[in-house]
């Protein structure tokens, strides 16, 4: 089973032009919220059907303006991210974005930095094109960066899936309201929905479902040769574990105590980019957080941070597989890439509900972890042996991830209505449905619903 | 055996409609003011109303009439609270509740947009609500005992009024209805988070860091909620007590918290129509069958019984003595929702034990930090008859606590394993056709389709709630800063 790939590029901005990118996604912005109700103008209408066109296999899409900043000294200068999660190969995606989006993304990428220019070559002016579309393509290839960890909610499930299974938990819940099971066993309502979804013809007199088989449900365990392995393990283990403690000592000791921690309440933050912030939020039942973070001087908050975040990723591809990453039973992706020569950390997420249930989440359900792994970047809330205190201390740590987030300008997914724990549970009811289950079984899949 | 609550609160300085409901107060008046264009007419009002107001100190047990104050942030700008001090506010307060976010995160869209209010916006959302008639500065609460004792004191307090020349903007009369029912014909205020440090006793469970409510003392998360600290200083310095998160600054919040404020009109013909319509096909009588439905939705039976203990019928009003006084309902029992289904008005809006797939321990460690004070009165209004209710509630952060629980647990149709189930009593859209109401059950549950929106929101506000000491130093704030050492 393939799971769901990931692809980032940064490219760097025209300095002279950054307010002008700004503008033209942000109009695109406009359009991709049926909510906000301006209308668009023919350009971004365009734009917005080239991205249906995508919907197939792309769950999200963002691009991202980060504006030139100093890191310890330096400046960066401005870049525009564009990451994305999608059901196909890298290369693939790429191709089909720059042929399927190529006038909006052409638009996009002439304000940034060594984006090739259109030749005019030949007099055929689709030789043309398809020489553009490669150079852009090996332009996009170079500036694509690899992410340190990257989480998914619900491994291995397509957009395909997602929608079909989706649309076949609607169609068996119809079943049950329009029909009396009243004294019917669980097993025979279970039957009957089966042979319902099986059955079941569009007005086309074609099946509705015909893509219906036994399955299971996508998960990865850990693999069994460890199992036999744990003993030896043991040794190694606590020799980690000793090595770990040492390590967070030393931090406390000689960098955590000297760091400057925000000293910020939520209250005292600019306006103007509280007001950007909130102002895209809340449209759908989902929303999604950018945030740039810029590492803690000294190797050693390096290392840490690239351990953390390793160890992050392995326990996202063995571990985090069932729709909670650490705990948080709300996101859909969520990646952490290191940029500006190691200098920053971009963190993306998709996730339902709220900004605020989303902190509240990181806050109750994994403060620790997400303290060592954030309390090695800058402005972070003072921690305690790495893991105590950080998040734990409310104010300062809601006004730091406002503080440090930052605005995406242009965001899309593909099920904006549908919250992580919903794919998952009609993942289940799928597999379930397609399977023989007993009396017991067949009750817990009737819950379900 | 229910474990003592030490008093740590300093209740004298406390208002006290913020630690009691003034359950004995048949008759209310909330008098929403502007204040006049003259400062010194408005600290003049200021200080006849101080004295008067009722705190949370036990001397105040046994009195006939009760006086408590709020503010709105242009009511505390009018009063000349500089932008700087301002700016400490939270931004929720500081912003209202009628922002286009905020329209969203709360629901109040169509008949219930803040356009559409009669008190709370601005006349259009472009004013700026300064200039505006209808947002208001300060809200005046007065509680009688009865209605005689109601309207002897507001003629004594109308004299203050006309006298220092405040403009009403609107009048909230309300009432205490038989039973404390609201007009859908449910009990109501039935169970109340314990403040810890009231002096209250209350079991563990159930009983809450001081400064999830109170500014000035530890909140669940034990750090110290955003208080409006004063860091630039104005008027009498030396009234204010010093932030106890250790700025170093004054702090005007201390004692004080934020009153959330929604006057929400009740549709109750059209609720019990609904229900009629939906339970038609149900076994027992009409009135069974319609309280069975309609109790499926609130979370509790009409006289406050809860599902949990009484599944299948209503004790009736005999219980509800018992109710009042021993409110331990436990969902972890039931985790099916097949007594109380989880969609419910009530189980949703506090998921007590029973929070996702938490244990117990760690549901109630959770849903600790999103409780509100509820205070809520009901109201009739003749030609053109309306019914509805006062919706008023105390939070000290009202992102975390009024909004997440409007929102992620009551307007958030994906709630727990919940597809398109909004709160079926307050969190339907107008919009919502195809939005439903899930009743588990054994082998299947049942689903009431075509949910319809019940309640219109007529008028809202985010108000600060302030300690006496606090309402003292407004009376002030029109002076150059002083602080004798």
């Amino acid at each position: 089973m393939s799971t769901q790939k990931s692809v980032t590029v940064i490219v760097p901005i025209k300095p002279s032009k950054v307010d002008d990118l700004r503008k033209h996604l942000l109009r695109l912005r406009n359009d991709t919220r049926s909510a906000n109700g301006t209308q668009p103008d023919a350009t971004s209408l365009k734009a917005i059907e080239a991205f249906q066109q995508l919907a197939d296999t792309v769950h999200y899409f963002r691009w991202t303006i980060l504006d030139e900043s100093s890191v310890n000294g330096d400046l960066t200068p401005p870049q525009l991210v564009f990451t994305s999660n999608f059901d196909e190969s890298p290369d693939s995606l790429l191709l089909r974005l720059i042929a399927d989006l190529y006038e909006p993304l052409v638009a996009i990428y002439d304000y940034c930095i060594d984006f090739p220019q259109r030749a005019s070559s030949s007099s055929d002016e689709t030789v043309n094109t398809d020489l553009h579309v490669h150079k852009i393509f090996d332009y996009l290839k170079q500036n694509a960066v690899k992410s340190a960890a990257y989480y998914i909610g619900s491994p291995g499930r397509t957009v395909v899936d997602i929608k079909q299974q989706e649309g076949l938990r609607d169609f068996l819940r119809k079943h049950l309201n329009s029909h009396d099971f009243k004294g019917r066993s669980a097993r025979e309502v279970h039957q009957s929905l089966r042979n319902a979804a099986q059955s079941a013809t569009g007005e086309d007199k074609q099946p509705l479902f015909p893509w219906l088989k036994k399955t299971s449900m996508p998960t990865r365990k850990w693999p069994y040769i460890v199992i036999p392995l744990l003993p030896i393990l043991i040794g190694p283990a606590i020799i980690l574990a000793v090595a770990m403690l040492m390590w967070a000592i030393w931090l406390q000791l000689f960098h955590e105590r000297r760091d400057r921690p925000i000293t910020l309440m939520r209250s005292q933050l600019d306006e103007a980019h509280m007001a950007t912030l909130e102002t895209y939020e809340d449209y759908y039942f989902q929303n999604q957080f950018s945030q740039v973070l810029a590492v803690k001087p000294g190797w050693m908050r390096l290392v840490t941070l690239k351990f953390l975040l390793f160890v992050t990723n392995f326990l996202s591809r063995i571990h985090f597989v069932k729709g909670k990453l650490m705990g948080i039973p709300t996101i859909h992706f969520a990646k952490w890439i290191f940029i500006d020569d190691n200098k920053r950390v971009f963190f993306s997420s998709n996730f339902d509900g709220s900004w605020q249930q989303y902190l509240c989440d990181f806050i109750d359900k994994c403060g620790k972890g997400l303290s060592a792994v954030f309390s090695n970047t800058q402005l972070f809330p003072k921690t305690w042996m790495l893991i105590f205190e950080g998040a734990y201390d409310e104010e300062h740590f809601l006004a730091w991830s406002r503080l440090t987030e930052i605005d995406t300008q242009v965001w899309y997914s593909a099920y904006p209505n549908l919250s992580i724990k919903n794919i998952n549970n009609n993942g289940h009811i799928y597999a379930e449905l397609m399977r023989d289950l007993d009396e017991n079984k067949a009750k817990a899949f009737l819950k379900r619903f | 055996m229910i474990p003592d609550n030490d008093i740590t609160v300093e209740l004298d300085d406390v208002q006290g409609y913020l630690l009691y409901a003034y359950k004995n107060m048949k008759a209310s008046r909330m008098l929403l003011l502007n204040f006049p264009s003259s400062r010194e007419y408005a600290y003049g009002w200021l200080k006849t109303v101080y004295p008067q107001l009722t705190s949370a100190g036990l001397e105040n047990r046994g009195i006939h009439r009760c006086l408590n104050i709020a503010f709105t942030p242009w009511g505390l700008k009018s009063l000349g609270l500089s932008d700087d001090n301002m700016k400490n506010f939270n931004r929720e307060f500081r912003e209202g509740i009628f922002t286009p976010h905020r329209q969203r995160l709360l629901g109040d869209e169509d008949e219930s947009a803040p356009g559409k209010w009669r008190w709370g916006s601005p006349e259009t959302n472009d004013k700026d609500p300064m200039e505006s008639e209808r947002v208001g500065h300060a809200l005046l609460m007065v509680f009688g005992e009865t209605e005689e004792i109601l309207n002897g004191y507001l003629a004594e307090l109308n004299r203050n009024l006309v006298q220092f020349e405040l403009k009403e903007v609107a009048v909230l009369d309300g009432y205490s209805l038989p039973h404390n029912r609201e007009h859908f014909g449910f009990r109501d205020g039935i169970s109340q988070p314990v403040i810890a440090g009231s002096g209250r006793p209350g079991d563990p469970s159930n009983t809450i860091a001081t400064g999830e409510f109170i500014l000035g003392y530890k909140n669940e998360y034990g750090v110290y909620p955003e208080t409006p600290i004063i860091t630039t200083p104005q008027g009498n310095m030396n009234l204010l007590p010093a932030d106890a998160a250790g700025s170093g600054c004054k702090d005007l919040g201390r004692n004080g918290t934020f009153l959330v404020y929604r006057q929400l009109e009740q549709h109750v013909d059209r609720f019990w129509k609904f229900i009629d319509e939906k339970s038609i096909l149900d076994k027992g009588t009409d009135e069974e069958r319609r309280n069975r439905l309609a109790a499926k939705m609130m979370g509790r039976w009409p006289s406050g019984a809860s599902l949990i203990e009484y599944p299948d019928n209503d004790p009736g009003n005999s219980y509800s003595e018992k109710v009042m006084l021993d409110d331990k309902i436990s969902y972890a029992g039931d985790p099916d929702g097949l007594k109380c289904p989880y969609g419910s008005h009530v189980r949703r809006a506090n998921p007590r034990d029973h929070f996702e797939d938490n244990t117990p321990e760690r549901s109630i460690q959770l849903t600790k930090k999103h409780r509100i004070v509820r205070r809520a009165r009901p109201y009739v209004i003749e030609n053109p008859e309306e019914h509805g209710l006062h919706f008023m509630c105390f939070n000290a952060d009202i992102s975390r606590q009024f909004e997440f629980i409007q929102y992620t647990w009551c307007n958030y149709p994906n709630d727990g394993q919940l597809c398109s189930d909004p709160d079926p009593i307050i969190g339907v859209k107008h919009e919502d056709k195809d939005r439903v109401f899930t009743i588990p059950g054994e082998p299947v549950g049942t689903q009431i389709e075509g949910l319809e929106r019940f309640v219109t929101v007529k008028g809202a506000g985010y108000f600060f709630f302030p300690s006496l000491t606090a309402v003292r130093y407004l009376a002030t704030v029109g002076d150059d800063g002083y602080c004798s050492k």
